[in-house]
């Protein structure tokens, strides 16, 4: 069946999307990476907007906090980091020769061609159930997320998924931090020297 | 409420444009900004089917997928900045010294 579509739905669906897009194209198309880390926090916050639209606000403050808020900034201070300390002959800045990527760039144009006739030729139109009206969506995400009754939406528990995220996030930022440690080598040979040998050895030779 | 076919043509599109800058940049940090469009259109197709099927699986996913995005950059950071120490540029490829 074909839902009725409000047209102030359509027209503000269309604006954003056209927004997410329109710097989504200019984030890959750009030729600075500042510029196109700049232009990747105006479609991650209208994706936001989206998701407010789908009814998901809670998803919303999220993808603000955590990819505007930490994601982007992590972004930029490698890009600054980086920059700091390359000569400005170097080339750091990306390159975007025609020649070589043209392959590449044209399988990735065929690639959404191919899916989205795929889409176009297999999606029904039909009305999305929505969520009824005054549901506590972000109450009911609480408890579906420690597997407690009393969700009065539909969905399962996922307290098992939960505590192994939490593991994986703790690995992961313990990884970072060792990776992008400075000589790790410098600072154990320090500590095992000012062990082997104590100050009063030291005065003894003297 | 616009069809959700609409928006699963949005997110096949925001996933194409990050698909075309993982394939035609040479800068590693371009390639992560890259992956990071390419998880939100998975992220904006799950919080779509969630409002589809008025389930509220797809949104808990869409949480685990920014926790993990984190992660993900996070060490990703970590990489380039070594990289950018080893080789003193993050050009992809000319890190080519674990090749064959």
């Amino acid at each position: 069946m074909i839902p009725e579509t409000n047209i102030y739905d359509l027209l503000s669906f269309l604006f954003f999307a056209a927004v997410t897009l329109g710097s989504s194209l200019g984030v890959v198309m750009v030729k600075d990476v500042w510029h196109s880390a700049l232009l990747l926090g105006v479609a991650l916050l209208s994706i936001a907007i989206h998701y407010i639209i789908l009814s998901a606000e809670f998803i919303a403050a999220m993808q603000i906090l955590v990819y505007v808020g930490g994601i982007l900034i992590l972004i930029s201070f490698a890009i600054m980091l980086i920059r700091r300390n390359s000569d400005p002959t170097s080339n750091t800045s990306p390159t975007f020769p025609i020649g070589p990527n043209l392959l590449n760039g044209t399988t990735a144009v065929l690639f959404f061609i191919l899916c989205s006739f795929i889409i176009y030729s297999t999606s029904p139109l039909i009305s999305p159930i929505g969520f009824p009206e005054g549901a506590q969506i972000t109450t009911s995400i609480g408890y579906s997320l420690f597997d407690i009754p009393g969700s009065s939406i539909e969905s399962e528990g996922f307290i098992a998924a939960f505590e192994i995220v939490d593991i994986a996030l703790v690995a992961a930022l313990v990884a970072a931090v060792m990776l992008a440690r400075r000589t790790p080598t410098n600072i154990i040979s320090k500590v095992s020297f000012s062990f082997s040998i104590p100050n009063f050895l030291k005065r003894g030779e003297k | 409420m616009v069809p959700i076919s609409y928006y699963v043509f949005l997110s096949l599109a925001i996933f194409s444009i990050g698909l075309f800058g993982v394939l035609t940049r040479r800068n590693a940090l371009m390639f992560l900004i890259s992956i990071e469009l390419m998880l939100n259109a998975a992220n904006l197709n799950f919080v779509a089917f969630s409002f589809l099927h008025g389930n509220l699986t797809g949104q808990i996913f869409t949480l685990f997928i920014l926790a993990l995005a984190a992660a993900e950059v996070a060490v990703g950071i970590g990489i380039i900045i070594v990289l950018h120490r080893t080789f003193s540029d993050i050009d992809v490829t000319k890190a080519v010294t674990m090749r064959w």
